[in-house]
């Protein structure tokens, strides 16, 4: 009965930004940011991309209860840099690491199916009852990926320049 | 400065080019309904939520209303709806269809969902009629639910003796698994990684001899076995990842 609604798990309520950050009175160069309805499929991607700065001093985050779907960032920098920026570095390595692994998998998808389709037999002993994934090479070339984050051009995820995913409300 | 740390390993920065560690794919086996794939090159966190996002996020559709007309059978109307909202569907062109809360309609349209209905009358004497995911009528024929093989008699509904009768109207909604798990599009998620646990990322529970004790990992071929006797690396970082996503 008093069972939140599932929908609060990713359903941004109107006026609510996605990300919103504060800087920390007593540290510098330290900001804690707030991500709204993400989860630790976010949050630990994140942290781990600005563990690999080397201008990052401290990432870590913490969902701070289970029944608020708020991701809570906290980043120190070292002083050549700003915490914002080294999420949005962050943030745009992770994209770019995305659509390179998806890019691979499309590629290995059609190596794999083209292999089935020149050797059909070997593949149907395997696997009788199903039917296999046959395809020629050609079809198998645009194999459809759904559900993806917008990919962002490997230009926009070069170091140093940042282009806001329209997606995302972030306000630098 | 430790010398051994390769910075740009590290940062995955060389200049202004990035050349951070390119994650690497490969697939071993490949069925309509299950892939075995492994992950390398990347870490954890992103592996781990490649297996959240698939287990979660991923868009499918699924019968989320039910509008009972008639149901005369032993079963109770929200028993069926439960049911008819577990049928898998086949989601492939769930990208084409909006999400309801994205919708400018009311409630649901052929934009955002896919009619569905079922009429069922059983009329034979002593025979007990199987309702199963076949009856089911789609408006669509893109979204219509799917059986493993040909010869599948696909997921059984109810059990009607003569005189009872099903007439149901469903609509078919896209979802995420978040929000219920009938919309997930994956049966299991089998996730592997460190087979040998060099790691030291868990610790095997045994009563005299840990080795004899625990089965080997399937996987246990595909990197090398610690020397006995091998000093720790607390530095090491775990680098493949073993999926079976069913």
């Amino acid at each position: 009965m008093n069972a939140p609604d599932r929908f609060e798990l990713f359903i941004i309520p109107d006026g609510v930004k996605k990300i919103t950050y504060t800087y920390d009175p007593k540290i510098d160069n330290a900001a804690t940011f707030v991500i709204q309805k993400e989860d630790h499929s976010l949050g630990n991607l994140i942290r781990y991309s600005l563990l690999k700065e080397p201008q990052v001093i401290f990432a870590g985050y913490k969902m701070p209860h289970p029944l608020e779907h708020v991701v809570v960032l906290k980043v120190m920098t070292t002083k050549d840099t700003k915490p914002e920026a080294m999420v949005a570095k962050a943030i745009n390595d992770s994209i770019a690491e995305v659509s390179h692994l998806r890019a691979k998998f499309v590629e290995e998808l059609g190596r794999v199916r083209t292999q089935m389709a020149a050797a059909p037999d070997k593949a149907g002993e395997k696997d009788q009852d199903h039917e296999i994934l046959h395809s020629t090479p050609q079809q198998a070339q645009p194999v459809q990926l759904r559900h993806q984050e917008p990919i962002v051009t490997p230009e926009s995820s070069q170091p140093g320049v940042y282009l806001p995913n329209p997606n995302v409300d972030m306000d630098f | 400065m430790n010398p051994q740390i390769d910075l740009t390993d590290r940062n995955g920065l060389q200049g202004d080019k990035w050349v951070g560690p390119k994650p690497e794919i490969k697939i071993q086996d490949l069925t309509e309904e299950n892939i075995r794939f492994t992950l390398s090159n990347t870490d954890l966190s992103m592996a781990n939520a490649l297996r959240r996002i698939m287990i979660s996020e991923v868009p499918t559709i699924a019968i989320d209303m039910v509008e009972i007309e008639l149901n005369t059978s032993v079963l109770a109307d929200e028993f069926i709806a439960h049911r008819l909202g577990l049928i898998p569907l086949d989601s492939t062109e769930a990208e084409k269809i909006k999400y309801t809360r994205d919708c400018s309609c009311s409630q649901y349209c052929p934009i955002c969902s896919v009619e569905m209905t079922l009429n069922v009358k059983c009329t034979q004497e002593n025979v007990t009629k199987d309702v199963t995911s076949k009856d089911l009528i789609s408006s669509d024929p893109r979204v219509v639910p799917i059986y493993s093989g040909k010869n599948a008699p696909g997921v059984l509904i109810a059990k009607l003796r003569k005189g009872q009768e099903l007439k149901i109207k469903c609509i078919a909604k896209k979802g995420v698994a978040k929000e219920h798990a009938k919309w997930s599009p994956c049966a299991a998620i089998a996730f592997e990684y460190d087979p040998h646990n060099r790691l030291r990322h868990t610790e095997y529970w045994f009563e005299e001899d840990e080795k004899k004790e625990w089965p080997k990992s399937k996987v246990g071929a595909e990197e090398p076995e610690p020397s006995e006797g091998e000093p720790f690396d607390y530095n090491l970082k775990p680098n493949k990842f073993y999926f079976n996503v069913e």
